[in-house]
């Protein structure tokens, strides 16, 4: 029982590993060049103008700092929430974009990326970062986590 | 039940840290960044249909799709020129392009905003005049030709 409880913590890290790195590396992308991740958020056809700016400027900050801080314990349900809201509102933009045919890049990880030629590989991607965020939420919900400092149940 | 509503009560509170805190540096990108997104709608280049293209001379033809789409098949004699490999492709048109030479740019229909990026970036940074957008893109092409 131990043994698996210390498996399923190492999961847990890593899963967050995986979820703050890819919302940091995500962010960091969008930094460098907010006028053209701008222009991919206008792309989808969404938003005027004006609030694609705004949005451009904004939104790479939020998952730099959601995705550090998913790695603080305090701030991780926090984070997790903030993380998994963004990756369903990336789903939703990726579905209609792909439902009205239209042909662009995600923008997923800043302008010009590899990563934004197949937007439904896209889409998936975002429900599954949204799932982890999900999980994530649910057993650290604690704040503190559930890892080795958590109470386990009596057998 | 109440563990989930509990997990997500302590969730909002530094969710809305995270989300004003982001509002610093937001403001600062806004300002500051060398690359700061324009708040003003950007102005569509002209668009031509592919009859007036097809009837001017010596158009430089712009292929705005990705590389593996321009190599299956393309406007004869465009160049590609894409926002996904810019620096890299951009010498090319350079070498194709001369002054008072019309430019054409194109994707794949009337629903991709490539071409469209692509026109403005010319138009800003290589301060060429004389780019157009080809109204309904290679699909259009394609059934002019039938």
């Amino acid at each position: 029982m131990a043994g698996s409880a210390k498996m399923t913590g190492l999961v847990a890290a890593l899963a967050r590993l995986v979820l703050g790195g890819v919302f940091i590396y995500a962010g960091v992308g969008k930094v460098l060049d907010p006028a053209a991740f701008a222009g991919d958020i206008a792309n989808y056809r969404l938003l005027p103008h004006p609030a694609a700016a705004a949005l451009a400027a904004y939104l790479p900050w939020l998952e730099i700092l959601a995705g550090l801080a998913v790695f603080r314990p305090r701030l991780r349900p926090g984070a997790l929430f903030v993380l998994g809201g963004l990756s369903l509102v990336f789903a939703a933009a990726i579905a209609s974009a792909l439902a009205r045919g239209l042909d662009i890049s995600c923008g997923c990880f800043g302008h010009g990326r590899a990563s934004g030629a197949l937007l439904g590989l896209s889409l998936l991607r975002a429900l599954v970062l949204a799932g982890m965020a999900a999980v994530l939420l649910a057993r650290d919900g604690g704040g503190a986590g559930s890892g080795a400092g958590a109470v386990q149940p009596r057998n | 039940m109440n563990a989930r509503l509990g997990a997500l009560g302590r969730a909002v509170r530094p969710a809305a840290w995270l989300l004003l805190a982001a509002m610093v540096p937001a403001v600062l990108t806004a300002t500051l960044h060398p690359r700061r997104p324009a708040f003003v709608t950007p102005e569509n280049v002209p668009e031509i249909t592919v009859a007036t293209a097809s009837g001017w001379r010596d158009t430089l033809f712009v292929d705005a799709r990705r590389e593996a789409d321009f190599r299956r098949g393309c406007v004869p004699g465009a160049v590609p020129l894409n926002e996904d490999r810019w620096e890299v492709l951009l010498p090319g048109f350079i070498g194709r392009w001369a002054p008072g030479r019309k430019v054409v740019v194109y994707c794949d229909s009337q629903k991709c905003d490539a071409s469209q990026a692509v026109a403005r970036r010319l138009r800003r940074e290589l301060r060429i005049n004389d780019v157009f957008v080809l109204k309904g893109g290679w699909a259009a092409w394609q059934a002019a030709q039938k």
